[in-house]
């Protein structure tokens, strides 16, 4: 059995990813995506914890949970295209450093 | 006593409130008149407990609320509440009437009917309640209707401001409030009335006289004491009806009950009665001399609602049954002459629109049932014998005296001044508003009385302001239930010393005004300016610079802080994902590190 600490490290390593995405990529499209990362690492780690909770029970509930949290992590990725789509109409471009009207 | 009437007569207005937008979309005046009639029926429901709590029957009813933290929604029927809710719902009503008048052709009249009926509904409920925090989420809820309402007109940016003011500045006194009632909870366990008199004996000194003050400090901010008197007079903006039901029956009066409902808990906190005292007297001259430059008429009546709210306090300060007694007494004619002098400035305000004072005069012939309401008014403010402000006033300074020693002495001579300074100027608003000549844009019949929806409550208060004040003896057998033991004075002694000592500060104060703005003697003008009175003359007008001062620290303060920290909101997604990333990073790395 793997141990639990890979996975840790393995599901660390994707939020980190997806946090990295976050702070340097400009372009609205790659921020979805990076944001579709973070939510996979978090899921991910759900399960992992609902694993190894108690030897030799996997907690059905986490999996129902993370079922409905990919559903909705579905839901946001839609909304936030939407609005990217939108933004793109309004301002003819996709770089997010652009969106800057309500700055001071 | 109706079935279930502690309960109704705080429910009604409130399950009224629900059904202003439903009735409204019906018909306009079914709105406004149901507004009315559910006021009507709170108040009998208030009235019809008088009878029971008049012979002594008081009452604790429960019922089960939080178990696991033992707390019970409960309502107290004893004299002190009953008393109260009669007066909240009474008063409203006749408001309630009035507005109907007032406010026609308004915008917006649904959402002023929802909380005009929330607030009666919610200062009923605050004295009906049994327990603490039952009070204090009632207290909320008026200060949420007094904010809604003081801004009522919201597209004037005054009006605006001074909701958000009003909310502000109570919240102070709120917060300490909370943390009143929350550290009585934590040492004590409990936060009903009834067995928190027994807890409060087993507290060390410190822990209650902590509490005694902040507590007081909540009432400080809810009835517009100093240093937290700023609020009122700003809450001008809104309706004069508003205006009439903040001073006369609701918010304003919260803080007196807070400390009367305490009285019997906190009397040997250290220092916690002076403190009472001391405020209450120093707000009562300091506010009197305020009103004594005030330009607006509203204005003039908010700084008097602060001076006699100030009475108030310094009689309950006294610390005996007399004066708790005399401060309840006081409590009921302030609320009908405060509330008849509001609907008559409302009726004024009315006809003339305007509300400041320069630009009015003359009125008595044109509006001659305001201007015998205003006078009777004005009478009982002033405390001119028989009017029922005599009466209580007369008390207070009779009991500050009673109390002896140089505390009672300079009490007794703070309220005296304040009497003299009352007088002075409510003749100088008689005076500017109804005597002399009228102003040449007043004149050729564009003034004209206020229709009779409004004029039948200014007339049934200015009756009551007559008669209440011969109602002492039995307010004083009602009130004998919560003192077992002691007495209370049913009529005025009429010790000569005391009672020539205030009929002296009448004329003190009487006659100077009376020759300034009634005769003219002198002109007014010549005291606004020269050295030393123009000096005068603007630290008054602008209230001793206390709102100056606060806006020069509190909201410069706040300004100046988020004009600096502004920079840190840089308003780029990366830079702020960035900052995440990091301060992740770096927890981890303590996690890991530890």
């Amino acid at each position: 059995m793997i141990p639990l600490s890979y996975y840790l490290m393995f599901t660390g390593a994707l939020y980190i990813i997806g946090m990295y995405c976050l702070a340097t990529k400009r372009n609205m499209i790659r921020l979805v995506l990076g944001i579709e990362i973070l939510i996979n690492a978090a899921n991910l780690n759900f399960i992992v914890f609902s694993a190894m909770w108690r030897p030799g029970f996997i907690d059905p509930l986490a999996h129902a949970i993370v079922i409905i949290s990919i559903a909705l992590a579905g839901c946001v990725s839609a909304v936030a295209l939407t609005l990217v789509m939108y933004a793109y109409r309004h301002y003819g471009t996709l770089d997010i450093q652009e969106l800057r009207r309500l700055r001071w | 006593m109706l079935p279930h009437a502690p309960w109704l007569v705080w429910a009604v207005p409130i399950a009224g409130c629900l059904l202003t937008p439903i009735l409204a979309r019906v018909h306009g005046k079914l709105r406004d008149w149901f507004a009315f009639l559910f006021a009507v029926v709170s108040s009998t429901f208030a009235l019809s407990m008088l009878p029971d709590a008049f012979y002594g029957g008081s009452a604790d009813i429960q019922m089960p609320w939080i178990p696991h933290l033992s707390l019970q929604l409960g309502v107290l029927v004893d004299p002190l509440s009953v008393f109260m809710a009669c007066i909240v719902s009474f008063i409203g009503a006749l408001i309630l009437l009035y507005s109907i008048g007032y406010m026609a052709g308004e915008e917006g009249l649904t959402r002023y009917y929802f909380f005009m009926l929330l607030f009666i509904g919610g200062m009923i409920g605050l004295v009906m309640a049994d327990n603490l925090l039952q009070l204090y989420i009632f207290w909320e809820v008026v200060g949420l209707c007094s904010y809604a309402l003081i801004g009522f007109w919201y597209k004037r940016p005054e009006a605006v401001r001074a909701g958000m003011k009003a909310f502000i500045v109570t919240r102070v006194g709120d917060v300490c409030l909370l943390a009143g009632i929350l550290m009585l909870y934590l040492h004590t366990g409990t936060f009903a009335f009834s067995s928190i008199r027994e807890a409060a004996e087993g507290l060390d000194a410190s822990t209650l006289s902590t509490v005694a003050l902040l507590m007081f400090g909540g009432a400080v901010g809810k009835s517009a004491q100093f240093p937290l008197f700023v609020w009122l007079p700003d809450a001008m903006e809104g309706p004069a009806t508003v205006s009439a039901l903040i001073h006369a029956a609701t918010m304003v009066k919260a803080g007196v009950y807070l400390v009367a409902r305490m009285y019997t808990v906190f009397p040997q906190a250290h220092g916690y009665l002076l403190a009472v005292a001391a405020v209450g007297s120093a707000t009562a001259l300091l506010a009197s001399t305020m009103a004594l430059t005030a330009l607006d008429i509203k204005r003039v009546l908010a700084y008097s609602t602060i001076s006699q709210i100030g009475y108030m306090m310094f009689a309950l300060g006294l610390g005996s049954p007399g004066g708790w007694f005399a401060s309840q007494f006081h409590l009921m004619s302030h609320a009908l002459f405060k509330a008849l002098l509001f609907l008559c400035a409302g009726a004024v305000i009315h006809a003339v629109g305007t509300r400041d004072m320069r630009r009015m005069g003359g009125l008595r012939r044109y509006m001659p049932i305001t201007y015998s309401t205003f006078l009777v008014g004005v009478l009982s403010l002033s405390a001119i014998p028989p009017f029922n402000g005599f009466w209580s006033k007369d008390l207070i300074l009779e009991e500050s005296y009673g109390l002896g020693g140089s505390v009672g002495l300079l009490l007794f001579l703070a309220g005296t001044l304040t009497a003299a300074v009352t007088v002075a100027y409510s003749i100088r608003m008689l005076a500017l508003v109804f005597l002399g000549e009228p102003p040449s844009h007043l004149r050729g019949g564009r003034v004209h009385e206020a229709p009779r929806v409004m004029t039948i409550p200014m007339v049934v208060l200015a009756v009551l302001c007559v008669l209440s004040g011969f109602l002492q003896a039995p307010l004083a057998y009602l009130m004998s239930h919560i003192f077992h033991s002691a007495s209370l004075p049913t009529s005025l002694e009429a010790d000569i010393l005391p009672l020539s000592t205030s009929l002296l500060a009448l004329a003190a104060g009487g006659l100077p005004a009376y020759l300034v703005y009634v005769r003219r003697i002198v002109p007014p003008e010549r005291f606004t300016h020269g050295a030393f009175l123009g000096a005068v003359y603007r630290l008054l007008l602008n209230g001793y610079y206390v709102d100056w001062l606060y806006h020069r620290i509190f909201v410069n303060g706040v300004a100046f802080i988020s004009e600096r920290s502004r920079r840190l909101q840089t308003g780029i997604l990366n830079f702020s994902m960035l900052l995440v990333l990091i301060s992740l990073l770096s927890l981890l790395g303590l996690l890991l590190m530890s």
